[in-house]
């Protein structure tokens, strides 16, 4: 059984982000990119499916700055392959990856794929998803655990308010995933330094297909304060405002 | 049981690195058997390069007595030994992390087992195989990711400089050379009361008009705590980091504030090629205090907290005290616990990130055992000279009760406040 | 052009899901707007079944009646509404952002070509261009775009638009599934029981987390019963685990867990950088504290300056009568 972990890097959201002076894309001189931590989850729950037995890990990353890092992470980590996929993907759109990746996928012929079930930048879809359309492939989301079983995988799905939907899933197929079953390892440096001396790269192209569909017309800041919003009046007032909010943002029991 | 003595088989006077461990004051006896161990564990151990000195001990709890972790539980390296000996992997055992490395039990050791070099040894390969705590992991990731353990954003690392109210020149920016480069290091660069007293001591470093300039958002933790918390592979990389950014810059001498970084520049930065003149800040200020004259007089009754990588790690007892003393009205009280006998603060060989792990270990916090001690003194304010520790006691001044018996002051802020820097 | 607006609905029992109820209202803001119609569909219900009733804010509503569509299964859905998007060509398609929304959306967009606006916060015709508001980065930054495609699908963020709910007799339109139901590449097998086990903080979506500040043991039962009501859990602060009044799995902070809920109340916390490194980064954060200049408030996006030994109660109180 062989599983492709899909791996992004994306800008580290502990740094300020700024719009860049063409108004519609982000500042990249300040960004740092990281393996988005979804996909990290992916990679845990592939992990722990070869520990299982009988399952090799390949994981593939478009480029981006930092994806050499993340690739030689997931191989000191414990994956089998590390794939790079050349080019700058910073920018391109999720349908455009997922157009891209459907002959790198069909080369690598995995059962499954695991792939985080978002990215902080999904303005046109979850790139898992999508990649599960464009090979018309089963796919499951929201995904927070995995079994594999006479060649089928049996998956819960999360649900609103964390209820768990039980799927029987044919392969191949592409699995969003939410949370490991266990928290992401640490790897310590020394581990990925060592992979970065006797682990190889393996580079596959896989041009970006396709042309973006949503034009961009601006990016900005949300209007916020920087300190809370006040609320004033009585425990009651007060209280009912906050149900009031709680309620717009669909938040637990209020969510309907 | 044998009636035969067992015949001494150490030398008389023996001077290894100029100390006598000769059988006249320490009267090593061949081996008899008393009861046999198996040794599979401490063989383990020992081989673990840096490690070698576990091995070592001969069982005289002269650590215990001095040892600060058994004093709120059960613990020492004497008791290691002897669990190791009976047959407990110390792999698996809390008791791996529970040493804050303060060496004080080194200090009285007539064996030299060294606890700051055993320590991060055998914790690597606990990292390796991906058994650290989860809160130590954590802080690795993050200085990891962000180069600070608190998980915060590289790029606010001289945010604090804004509240200073003085000018804090930014290397990059300088195109000079300065005569002190300011390693500020994490806690003084985002805790918030660490934030205070970097501000503290950049006012009085412009009131003394030195030339100085800090790194900004290029500075990284220097990795002490990655180091002896087991994940010597970080610390590589931060060290290498570091040094290629140091490289840049011209400076005279490397003003250091927190203890942990100064003795990593000290002793462990010269292997990867960071030499430099390094000075901790209560070092610095000493020598410059004669010359100045204080605008008010401070009567306060106050105590210091010797940190243990200033102190017992490198000697330095004085310079604080000296800093303290310079300042007119206050009263110097002594705790029970000080200068080569201080007792730890918890925080040190990555005890910041082992909190909540080891509260299921101990009764009560080191902290809190430093903080009581320091009320006992009738202190009114109690100093401290490394950044972890305004955090931790403060703390710990809530959680003993003393709220408003007791205040925690860094050694700069205490000196800002009497050369009437604090008042805008 | 079709001047059909569709909403996927879903339901909770027998009542339109809150997202659907949104993506509803959404709908009729752009039908209004344009002289345009909203269809509801429905898929697994009998054209007779008296929960369609839910969505009377429709102008009518599609159900395809086969009952092995009533529970969720996203192969059979994508085969289902592949067909009739292909077939009727709805201009705008709206669902919820929701656990079936996420794998519609994509699905449906890279099966038909048409565009989908994913977290949509915002949307609305300008002439034929469809322009949509969609959030990045967490909340961060909020990126506009606009597409001309004949079709455009969007998953709507909840809380972007008022929910619209009206029971009445709308005009259904009940057909049978236009593609087999055969062979199904993911088949639902049931709902997993909620594990009862020892909770698990960081995977709750609310935690009200109580501080020092919420005075002694006795009054944790506030902080539960509010949890109880919104159906979250109780989580806390550094000293209130100290003292024994909850177990050490419920600290968040540096020396305990680090939680991402969707809601986090901060009762009597004041807000130590400890204590935030665990929690900063919760979708939302309310904070209740006597301090008005306790720190908490600056990470907080809602701040009660009280005491929450009375505002915690009156908050249950307005939360439970919301039924
Ligand atoms: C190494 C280390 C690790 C730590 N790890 C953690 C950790 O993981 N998690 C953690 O939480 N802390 C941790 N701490 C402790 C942290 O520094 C703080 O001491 C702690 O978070 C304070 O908790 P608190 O906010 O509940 O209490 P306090 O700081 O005492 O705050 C109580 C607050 O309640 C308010 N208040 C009082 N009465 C009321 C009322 N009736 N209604 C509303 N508000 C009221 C007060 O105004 C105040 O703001 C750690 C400290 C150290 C040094």
């Amino acid at each position: 059984m062989r599983i492709l972990v899909l791996t992004q890097g994306v800008p580290d959201l502990v740094e300020g982000l700024e719009v860049a002076s063409d108004g519609v894309s982000l500042d990249q001189d300040w960004l740092k990119y990281v393996l988005n931590d979804f996909d990290d989850h992916a990679l845990e729950e592939a992990l722990q499916l070869k520990a299982d037995g009988g399952v090799e890990v390949v994981a593939v990353s478009l480029e981006t700055d930092g994806s050499r890092d993340i690739l030689f992470t997931c191989l000191a980590k414990g994956a089998d392959r590390a794939v790079l996929v050349p080019g700058d993907w910073f920018g391109t759109d999720n349908h455009q990856k997922a157009k891209a990746l459907v002959s790198l996928v069909k080369a690598i012929a995995p059962d499954l794929v695991l792939t985080g079930v978002q990215a902080p930048a999904d303005a046109d879809g979850q790139v898992g998803v999508l990649l599960a359309g464009n090979l018309r492939w089963a796919h499951v989301t929201t995904v927070k655990e995995v079994r594999l079983a006479e060649g089928k995988a049996t998956v819960v799905k999360e649900l609103e308010g964390g209820t768990g939907a039980r799927y029987q899933v044919a392969l191949p197929a592409v699995l969003g995933i939410q949370a490991a079953r266990v928290p992401p390892r640490y790897v310590p440096v020394s581990k990925v330094r060592q992979a970065m001396k006797t682990g190889q790269l393996e580079e596959m192209e896989a041009p970006p297909e396709g042309d973006t569909v949503l034009q961009a017309r601006k990016l900005y800041p949300p209007p916020s304060g920087e300190r809370a919003a006040m609320l004033e009046g009585d425990a009651d007032t007060v209280a009912g405002e906050l149900v009031r909010i709680l309620r717009e943002k669909g938040i637990g029991r209020l969510a309907g | 049981m044998s009636a035969v003595k067992a015949k001494a088989i150490e030398l008389e006077s023996a001077i290894v690195e100029g100390m006598d461990i000769g059988g006249s004051w320490s009267r090593m006896l061949e081996s008899r058997v008393l009861e046999s161990y198996d040794f599979e564990q401490i063989d383990r151990l020992k081989a673990i390069p840096g490690a070698e000195s576990l091995a070592y001990c001969f069982q005289c709890a002269k650590c215990t007595g001095v040892c600060p972790a058994d004093r709120v539980g059960d613990f020492s390296p004497r008791k290691i030994f002897r669990r190791v000996q009976t047959g407990t992997n110390l792999m698996e055992s809390p008791d791996l992390w529970t040493c804050t490395t303060c060496i004080n039990c080194t200090r009285v050791c007539p064996k030299e087992v060294k606890m700051a070099e055993i320590m991060p040894a055998i914790r690597e390969e606990a990292v390796l195989a991906g058994e650290a705590p989860a809160e130590l992991q954590k802080a690795f990731a993050d200085t990891q990711k962000y180069g600070n353990p608190m998980g915060e954003s590289p790029r606010k690392r001289a945010d604090w400089t804004a509240k200073a109210g003085v000018t804090v020149p930014i290397i990059s920016k300088e195109k000079k050379p300065v005569d002190l480069l300011w390693y500020v290091e994490c806690h003084y660069s985002y805790h918030p009361r660490g934030k205070d007293a970097a501000v503290a001591l950049a006012r009085v470093l412009d009131a003394l008009g030195a030339d100085f300039a800090i790194l900004g958002h290029e500075e990284k933790c220097a990795g002490e705590d990655m180091r002896l918390g087991g994940e010597k592979g970080l610390f590589e990389l931060l060290a290498e980091q570091n040094v290629a950014t140091l490289g840049k810059y011209q400076f005279q001498q490397l003003l250091v504030t927190d203890p942990h970084a100064f003795n990593a520049f000290r002793h462990f930065y010269p292997a990867y090629g960071g030499d430099y003149d390094v000075v901790h800040y209560s070092q610095y200020l000493a020598p410059k205090l004669s010359g100045i004259s204080f605008p008010r007089k401070l009567s306060r009754r106050v105590t210091f907290h010797d940190p243990c990588y200033l102190g017992r790690h490198n000697g330095e007892y004085e310079a604080p005290r000296q800093v303290l003393q310079a300042i007119p009205g206050i009263q110097l009280v002594e705790m029970e616990r000080c200068r080569e006998n201080s007792s730890c603060c918890g925080g040190g060989g990555g005890g910041m990130y082992l909190d909540g792990f080891l509260a299921n270990f101990q009764r009560e916090r080191l902290s809190e055992v430093r903080v009581k001690e320091a009320v006992a003194t009738g202190a009114e304010i109690l100093v401290v000279a490394c950044p972890y520790e305004v955090s931790r006691f403060e703390d710990a001044v809530k959680s003993t009760g003393n709220d408003g018996k007791l205040k925690v002051l860094d050694l700069s802020e205490i000196l800002a406040e009497a050369m009437g820097l604090l008042d805008n | 052009m079709s001047d059909e607006i569709w909403v996927l609905a879903e339901f909770v029992g027998d009542q339109v899901a809150q997202a659907s109820s949104e993506a509803l209202g959404a709908a009729k803001r752009s039908a209004e707007a344009g002289g345009r119609r909203v269809v509801a569909v429905v898929l697994g219900r009998d054209g007779g079944d008296p929960a369609l009733r839910s969505l009377g804010a429709a102008d009518t509503v599609l159900t395809v009646q086969d009952p092995g569509l009533k529970d969720f299964s996203p192969a059979l859905h994508v085969r289902v509404l592949e067909a009739l998007l292909s077939d009727r060509k709805p201009r705008l398609v709206l669902m919820g952002n929701t656990a079936a929304g996420l794998e519609l959306g994509p699905d449906l967009s890279a099966r038909l070509g048409s565009p989908l606006i994913a977290y949509c916060r915002n949307l609305e015709f300008s002439g034929d261009t469809v322009v949509g508001t969609t959030q990045l980065y967490g909340g961060k930054l909020l990126l506009e775009v606009e597409t001309a495609a004949a079709q455009v699908l969007a998953m709507v963020a909840a809380g972007s638009f008022p929910a619209v709910t009206e029971e009445r007799d709308v005009l259904v339109e009940a057909i049978a599934s236009p593609v087999s139901l055969a062979d199904p590449e993911t088949v639902f097998l049931g709902l997993e029981v909620a594990e009862t086990a020892d909770v698990d903080i960081t995977q709750a979506d609310v935690l009200i987390s109580v501080g020092r500040g919420i005075g002694d043991a006795g009054n944790i039962s506030l902080a539960e019963e509010l949890a109880e009501a919104l159906g979250g859990v109780v989580s806390a602060s550094r000293p209130v685990v100290d003292q024994g009044w909850l177990t050490k799995s419920r600290q968040v902070g540096k020396s305990g867990k680090t939680v991402k809920p969707k809601l986090y109340l901060a009762a009597g916390i004041s807000g130590a950088p400890e204590h935030l490194e665990g929690m900063r980064d919760a979708d939302l954060i309310v904070a209740i504290n006597t301090d008005a200049a306790a720190p908490i408030f600056e990470v907080a996006d809602y701040g009660v300056v009280g005491d929450c030994t009375e505002i915690l109660p009156a908050l249950t109180e307005a939360v439970s009568s919301q039924g």
